[in-house]
């Protein structure tokens, strides 16, 4: 089952969901959750140590393939590493992440950060 | 949400803090409506039990009444109940429709506070114990408020015992 779609994108011959560098990022995982299946604390090192290398923007489009390989584990584990680098981070810092923009009327964006006020305290700086 | 689902979305968000969720309110118009969505919201709750986390230990005061993760405050004046359900966790409290006593004389009251799964509902339940005129028989008010429909109403069925407790 988990390698029914990999088989499908080596056969695809322009496959635009899955450049060539994160394909070799996400591939090995399956095989290394095996091997090391039931030892939790060397698969986390083996993930920090994967990610090392990965700029944090680069996750989102790991998370996009590891979705369409059906990678479940690989999956959970992207999205878990997004929820941790943006979990204390602005407003702007998340924007940025995901390539978002405002479209708060003018006023409707301060209104919002005078109510929440104190979720703003804390924050980790840019 | 760019080029994410929300199903991924969904997945981002699902493990962060109350603190986080509330501040990214602001990112823009579509996350606002995702993160206040009852329906993600619902998720949300359930990750954070399951998880333990987003728990609040709230020191009890002689008039907060403390149940999970809502507190309701009573401020009895001599006619009408005042009470407020404070979230502490997104600092918002809600004041419920004050309700004049139908008892004379002064009543003690006690409150309780719960989800009803069965309706998907909130409701907080007072129980008032007071002494009828003139003699020195008690009786008790028993209403029940529900988030849904914003009123109360009054619980006419005679309490199994007499004695009870919340």
């Amino acid at each position: 089952m988990k390698f029914c779609t990999v088989k499908q994108y080596f056969d695809d011959e322009n496959n635009n969901n899955v450049t060539n560098g994160i394909a070799t990022t996400v591939i090995p995982l399956p095989n290394k959750h095996l091997k090391i299946k039931a030892n939790n604390k060397e698969m986390e090192q083996y993930e920090q140590e994967l990610l090392r290398n990965v700029m944090p923007q680069e996750l989102t489009k790991l998370i996009l393939a590891a979705n369409y390989l059906n990678f479940k584990e690989a999956l959970d584990f992207f999205c878990r590493t997004v929820a941790n680098a943006i979990q204390n981070k602005s407003v702007d810092y998340v924007r940025k992440f995901f390539g978002l923009e405002s479209d708060f009327e003018p006023g409707e964006e301060e209104k919002l950060c005078k109510e929440f006020a104190w979720s703003f305290e804390g924050v980790d700086e840019d | 949400m760019s080029c994410l689902q929300l199903e991924l979305i969904t997945k981002i968000l699902s493990p962060l803090p109350v603190k986080s969720l509330v501040r990214l309110l602001s990112v823009s118009k579509q996350w606002y409506s995702f993160i206040k969505d009852p329906d993600f919201v619902k998720l949300h709750l359930k990750h954070s039990i399951e998880t333990n986390k987003d728990q609040a230990v709230i020191p009890k005061e002689h008039d907060f009444y403390p149940t999970d993760r809502y507190f309701s405050r009573s401020l009895s004046s001599t006619r009408i109940m005042e009470i407020a359900i404070w979230n502490p966790l997104i600092r918002k409290y809600k004041k419920l429709p004050s309700e004049p006593r139908d008892y004379s004389g002064s009543g003690r009251p006690n409150f309780a506070f719960g989800h009803d799964p069965h309706n998907d509902d909130y409701k907080v339940v007072t129980i008032v114990e007071f002494s009828k005129e003139d003699t020195p028989l008690l009786d008790f008010e028993v209403k029940v408020h529900s988030l849904r429909s914003r009123c109360w109403k009054k619980i006419k069925e005679e309490l199994p015992m007499k004695e009870c407790s919340i």
